[in-house]
């Protein structure tokens, strides 16, 4: 069957409009040939009729012959004419049929382009690699090397290059002419920006418009003309794909325009969801690791509540079978020891309460002028009462008061925090607590000799449920440090630390200074700054 | 001869739960040595030998993990019964498998302890009487030798409070 179909295809195969050409020329040439026999033959008849033997000479002179030889001659014009007539349409029909395939084709590979960017795209997941795709479509189907995709910076109000390409220029890489795809470009400013300003598509073309052109494409570029289409997507302006004509390219239409503007529909679908599926991606992640710190967090909580308990409950029992044979002193350091644990409890759970409160933004801080000097000393004077608090030490401060602008209670709470920290990580070393002041703010710092904190460390101290991971005794729930910046940041200060592993660490909080104070260029950053999380609105 | 009342080292970096064995075990009539870190410990157990050892696992220096490293190289060492506030599944075999004999999560009943301390230091004697090489015996060899199971208990409230025995002792 199939062989049948392909013989008869083969036997009705349309004829190439060259065969057809030569047909034609070789009727020509056998008309002409017979035209000038027959002329011949008629001046011989006419020349030499005298000259022929009388036998042929009655021949030669009947009518009947002439008119035979005239009729076929005419015959055979009438068959020529025909057949040129008939050849002549066939050629015609194969031109027709040429441009069509040409137009066909075209329309194929567009179709084949686009079908490719549908599978590129849906294969493709990362918003970068997407675009990439979409650029090098547009031009593919456009058959065009340089463009570029410009995305909108709405806050900005100008559109940022994400993805160009530019063929490189072997013979002068460094030409400024090169540079034909700018990083940035405001809204309104070039092709790219009239096309998010109008959110239109538009052609400017150096051949058809000099004028327009030059004013929107530096004349000096090899840019042959250049079309800009929007992206938009439910009514919201995207980017702008741009796409150049470059000498020896294609010219770009009416018609390039249009089919551009058609695939800019469906790629600002495609890049919208890739964007949605990247904020997605990210949320999920930032979700986990939320997750994993509070579960991390709840472990923590547990143990340390377990601890202080272990103490209160097996003092109780101790108490409570042996209390009888005990000495007072002996009942009275058990007592000590519920006491104390108890307080550890205490503090935990207010520590729990008061993050949470931060997080929740009910933490309200009152301002009002605090002698750092008084504030401070007192808290220091307080750790000098304590056991182990002799290594607390206060620096003479350079004057007599430092008034700040904070809540008296906060500013204990901070420093207590900080020295707590300190001599919790110093082991039996010294810990300094100084005060002074630079500009518009007063600063106290709390330095120990222990054993430094990780330069990796160092970024996420403030964080929450944070601790040393240095093998340390791991006391408290990692809340310490974050509830102090918030602490001070409450207060308009600034906190940071600064540490080299082995050699200690210092942490400095300032805190705007109350009356107005002498300006000077003094600065606290140092290149170890670490920057506290902002609090929660 | 070993004395009855075993000698029992307590390794914790809280001086509270510290105080609080020590009364309780000297009640009993236990002789007592406090470490507050795992490096103090080794060092005690070193020089002075005791039966049984209460570790904590989280303290400075050397923790307790570390402690029953070390301890896994000695040919002969004393019984070790971990007191840790973890209470996972993954604490719970990590001890196990770097050889401790009980694992007690905190808080626990200082009673309780001391009945698990006394079985716990009664089991090396028996197992001194059966082998001349303690150090050397497998699981396998143990069962036989002493027919009982020679897996580890949980104790402790955690355990208790699931109301599971989740084995690893000498019960009988």
């Amino acid at each position: 069957m199939q062989e049948a179909r392909a013989a008869g295809l083969r036997r009705f195969k349309t004829p190439s409009l060259e065969a057809v050409e030569r047909r034609r020329q070789q009727l020509w040439s056998l008309m002409f040939a017979l035209l000038v026999s027959l002329a011949a033959m008629l001046v011989v008849l006419s020349f030499w009729e005298e000259a022929l033997p009388d036998s042929l000479e009655n021949v030669a002179q009947m009518p009947v012959l002439r008119a035979c030889f005239l009729g076929v001659t005419a015959a055979f014009c009438v068959y020529v004419l025909e057949k040129e007539r008939h050849l002549r349409k066939i050629t015609r029909a194969l031109v027709d049929e040429r441009v069509l395939n040409s137009a066909l084709s075209n329309r194929v590979n567009e179709l084949s382009v686009l079908s490719e960017i549908g599978r590129a795209i849906n294969s493709v997941q990362d918003t970068s690699s997407v675009l990439e795709v979409i650029l090098d479509s547009a031009l593919a189907l456009l058959q065009a090397s340089e463009g570029a995709i410009m995305l909108l910076d709405t806050e900005r109000h100008l559109l940022t290059t994400v993805c160009a390409r530019v063929p490189q220029d072997d013979a002068a890489p460094h030409d400024p002419a090169s540079h034909t795809i700018p990083s940035e470009v405001l809204v309104g400013e070039g092709v790219a920006g009239l096309v998010a300003q109008q959110g239109t598509p538009l052609l400017v073309s150096r051949r058809s418009d000099p004028a327009t052109f030059s004013r929107m494409v530096s004349p000096h570029t090899r840019i042959e003309s250049a079309m800009g289409v929007p992206l938009v997507h439910r009514d919201e302006l995207l980017g702008v794909i741009v796409v150049h004509e470059t000498a020896g390219e294609t010219h770009f239409n009416e018609y390039d325009l249009h089919a551009l503007g058609l695939f800019a529909e469906n790629a600002a679908v495609t890049i919208s969801n890739a964007r949605l599926f990247q904020a997605e991606r990210e949320h999920v992640a930032q979700l986990q690791e939320v997750d994993r710190q509070r579960s991390e967090f709840v472990a923590t909580v547990s143990h340390e509540l377990r601890s202080p308990l272990t103490s209160i409950m097996g003092s109780v029992r101790t108490l409570r079978k042996r209390g009888d044979t005990m000495t007072p002193e002996q009942s009275g350091e058990f007592l000590l020891v519920i006491e104390r644990q108890s307080q550890r409890l205490l503090k935990l759970i207010d520590e729990i309460l008061f993050a949470s409160r931060i997080e929740a933004g009910e933490n309200r801080l009152c301002e009002e002028p605090v002698d750092l000097v008084v504030c401070v000393g007192e808290v220091v004077k307080a750790f000098q009462g304590r056991e182990h608090g002799a290594r607390v030490q206060l620096l003479a401060p350079p004057t007599a008061s430092v008034v700040a602008c904070g809540d008296p209670n906060a500013v204990q709470q901070v420093v207590t925090n900080l020295v707590d920290n300190a001599l919790k990580y110093s082991g039996e070393s010294p810990v300094t607590v100084s005060i002074s002041t630079a500009g518009q703010e007063a600063a106290v710092t709390v330095s120990d000799r222990g054993p430094g904190i990780a330069k990796d460390e160092l970024p996420h101290i403030f964080e929450r449920f944070r601790q040393g991971s240095d093998g340390q005794a791991q006391r408290g729930v990692g809340l310490g440090l974050y509830i102090t910046a918030n602490l001070v940041s409450g207060m308009n200060g600034r906190i940071w630390v600064q540490s080299d592993v082995g050699k200690g660490a210092a942490f400095t909080f300032t805190l705007p200074i109350h009356r107005e104070g002498p300006v000077s260029a003094d600065d606290w950053v140092s290149d170890r700054e670490v920057a506290i999380p902002s609090a929660p609105a | 001869m070993r004395s009855a009342k075993p000698r029992v080292l307590i390794v914790d970096d809280e001086p509270d739960i510290l105080l609080m064995l020590r009364m309780n075990l000297e009640a009993e009539g236990y002789e007592t040595l406090l470490a507050g870190d795992g490096e103090t410990a080794l060092r005690r157990i070193g020089e002075e030998r005791p039966d049984v050892v209460l570790l904590d696992v989280m303290m400075p220096v050397l923790d307790g993990w570390g402690v029953l490293e070390q301890l896994s190289t000695l040919t002969e060492r004393p019984r070790v019964i971990v007191l840790s506030a973890k209470s996972s599944d993954r604490d719970f075999h990590r001890a196990w498998e770097l050889g401790a004999d009980e694992y007690v999560t905190k808080p626990f009943d200082p009673d309780e302890l001391m009945e698990i301390i006394l079985r716990v230091h009664q089991h090396r004697g028996i197992d001194q009487e059966a082998g001349e090489t303690p150090a050397t015996y497998s699981a396998a060899e143990l069962d036989t030798a002493l027919g009982v199971p020679t897996t580890m208990s949980v104790w402790g409230n955690g355990a208790r409070a699931r109301g599971e025995t989740v084995g690893f002792g000498y019960q009988q």
